[in-house]
């Protein structure tokens, strides 16, 4: 047996751990404990990780075995697979990166976490985000920031930096993290790692803390199609806890993934690209169009976005109010962090919600309390969902013309630990690219798009509702004709 | 056109939030609130006189053109009894509790 585990490469996808599992060339449990070493190893420089599930890990490993050992695999039986601490994980603390949950312990799994349990994984953590997943660095964990593993100086992105991350750094194969305006794609393309911000009601939402309820969306990381797909078919699908997940069919995600890019016309929007954008990102950008090109695509740079530059105003419009509403809850009564009490419930009530909340969630309350309060509503929130129509309904337009459009997930590559802490809005233009597909409720993928100066960048492919095959279908046919996906992070000096 | 939001205002919104702010943190709130504020102004040059609001996204997709939006909008479990949680478990989280109650200050 000692030599079977030399042969476990914590590099390797999930798919190919899985023929090594149904070959018995090592068990379920001997890649477990060679991912904990490793995890907790790597952990003390990226902070990744906000919790780590060992013995749940373990016995879960084991079950995995009897499964594998009774033909009962699927293609997830036995993968380690981290979560999002945004995720309520049943009798284990669920804490959204913040004081105010940080003692919480969920009574029920999020539909996401029981089906991966369902479906054989081996949930090994929950890892880091920006609190209540509000952040484009994660900087803003009441846990401390997540480090970007191709430069420790530099943040992963955000909010789903920890889920980016450990599937970057080679610890696990998959993860699991939330989209509200690019919290999967920017830290994917941050940290070199495939991340789908699904379609809206694609995923079940019930058991993921909320933050803001018509732009969120949970989604898979992975470093590559395969494993995407696979991943992607587990948590999709209709879910009578949520009433805004889709009765629409899910489809067999990984059925048109070799079926090449013969027949597909991609939108390239020169509005977007017209400003902001770093000229060497925009040159990676312009090669992967390139390789798309060389092998069958066709492209469109005539397509019009004209409202585009919108987005930004009518995310942090809409966001911040639905989160003022979802942060209501904590009121320090229920559940989660309460201050001493006060001479009043509602003294007690407001030292509570400024003890528990960090900067950045506060900020966004106010910003949507602001936007919602009398005399503004009209001229903020109201006008900003009207501009969500606008934005829709171009973007619907476009890709009448087009199957899919693409962009660079991200203006720049990741930038240096607290470069914009201080700078609100500088910080949310960084999400720029990435907040349409929210606004519109459209399915985004960011696949690794090549290196500047050691630093990964992203290729993001935004499609019609529902078209997830499609987009799986176009990154398969660029990563067979690109590498990019499997430069790997030097941290052998850890 | 300068965006002016006022300290007071700072301090009104914070009580509507129900979130208690320092003055230290108010000042800086009002000048990241004006900053933020004055750049989304700029939604008020797209005309949208004829355009409804969003008021949520399930059912407005693309792909649905094709689908009855009844169906769509009735997303509704069915309505079945359940095992409901036990009263430990709804009462685990609470940070105050006294047998089967929550303790608060009175609210009356």
């Amino acid at each position: 047996m000692a030599e079977m585990n030399t042969e476990i490469q914590l590099g390797q996808n999930a798919h190919t751990h899985a023929d090594n599992f149904r070959n018995g060339t090592y068990s379920p449990a001997e890649l477990l404990n060679k991912t904990l070493d490793n995890l907790e190893k790597l952990d003390t420089q990226l902070n990744a990780y906000i919790s780590v599930m060992r013995s749940e890990a373990t016995s879960a490993a084991e079950r995995a075995s009897s499964a594998i050992d009774s033909g009962e695999a699927t293609p997830l039986t036995g993968i380690p697979i981290a979560v999002k601490d945004l995720l309520n994980t049943k009798d284990w603390k669920t804490t959204a990166a913040s004081k105010m949950l940080s003692t919480y312990v969920p009574v029920e799994d999020s539909t996401v976490v029981a089906r991966l349990k369902a479906a054989g994984a081996v949930l090994v953590g929950k890892t880091n985000l920006d609190e209540f997943a509000m952040g484009s660095s994660n900087e803003f964990s009441a846990f401390g920031p997540v480090k970007n593993p191709w430069d420790v100086s530099r943040v992963p992105g955000g909010s789903s930096g920890g889920s980016a991350v450990t599937v970057a750094s080679r610890v696990v194969p998959l993860s699991i993290g939330t989209d509200t305006g690019g919290s999967i794609r920017q830290p994917a393309a941050f940290c070199g790692v495939l991340g789908l911000k699904p379609t809206y009601g694609r995923v079940s939402r019930f058991g993921v803390v909320a933050f803001a309820s018509s732009l969120d969306q949970v989604g898979p990381f992975a470093r590559d199609s395969y494993d995407l797909a696979n991943l992607l078919q587990v948590i999709a699908g209709y879910d009578p806890k949520d009433s805004t997940s889709s009765r629409i069919p899910v489809p067999d995600f990984s059925s048109q993934l070799l079926h090449g890019l013969d027949g597909l016309t991609f939108g390239v929007p020169s509005d977007m690209l017209s400003s902001g954008v770093d000229p060497l990102v925009q040159g990676a950008f312009e090669k992967s169009i390139e390789v798309l090109q060389a092998n069958g695509a066709q492209i469109n740079r005539d397509i019009q976005l004209p409202s585009i530059e919108a987005a930004l105003p009518v995310y942090y419009l809409i966001a911040p109010s639905e989160a003022s509403a979802n942060l209501a809850r904590y009121d320090g009564v229920k559940y989660g962090h309460s201050a001493e009490l006060g001479e009043s419930a509602e003294e007690t009530m407001f030292n509570t919600r400024g003890e528990g909340f960090g900067p950045e969630v506060k900020r966004r309350i106010l910003i949507g309390t602001y936007a919602l309060s009398a005399g503004y509503y009209d001229a903020f929130y109201l006008k900003a969902q009207k501009v969500r129509t606008v934005i829709r309904t171009e973007y619907e337009e476009a890709l009448n013309k087009v199957d899919a459009i693409l962009t660079p997930t991200t203006p720049t590559p990741a930038f240096k630990l607290g470069a914009k802490l201080d700078d609100p809005l500088e910080m949310y233009l960084n999400d720029l690219y990435t907040l349409p597909a929210n606004i519109a409720g459209l399915p985004g993928l960011s696949i690794p798009g090549g290196f500047i100066d050691g630093l990964p960048v992203g290729l993001q492919i935004v499609g019609r509702s529902f078209s997830e095959p499609t987009l799986l279908r176009i990154a398969n046919a660029y990563q067979t004709h690109t590498d990019w996906h499997n430069q790997a992070p030097d941290l052998s000096s850890y | 056109m300068r965006m002016e939001i006022s300290e007071d205002e700072v301090l009104h919104v914070a009580e509507l939030a129900r979130i208690k702010v320092t003055l230290a943190e108010s000042r800086e709130i009002k000048e990241q609130l004006e900053t933020i504020f004055q750049h989304f102004s700029s939604l008020q040059d797209i005309d949208t006189e004829a355009v409804d609001p969003t008021m949520h996204i399930s059912g407005n997709q693309i792909v649905l053109d094709h689908i009855d939006r009844e169906d769509v909008n009735q997303n509704i479990r069915s309505d079945l009894i359940e095992t409901p949680l036990d009263t430990e478990q709804v009462l685990q989280n609470s940070p105050r509790r006294e047998n089967t109650f929550i303790r608060t200050k009175g609210v009356l």
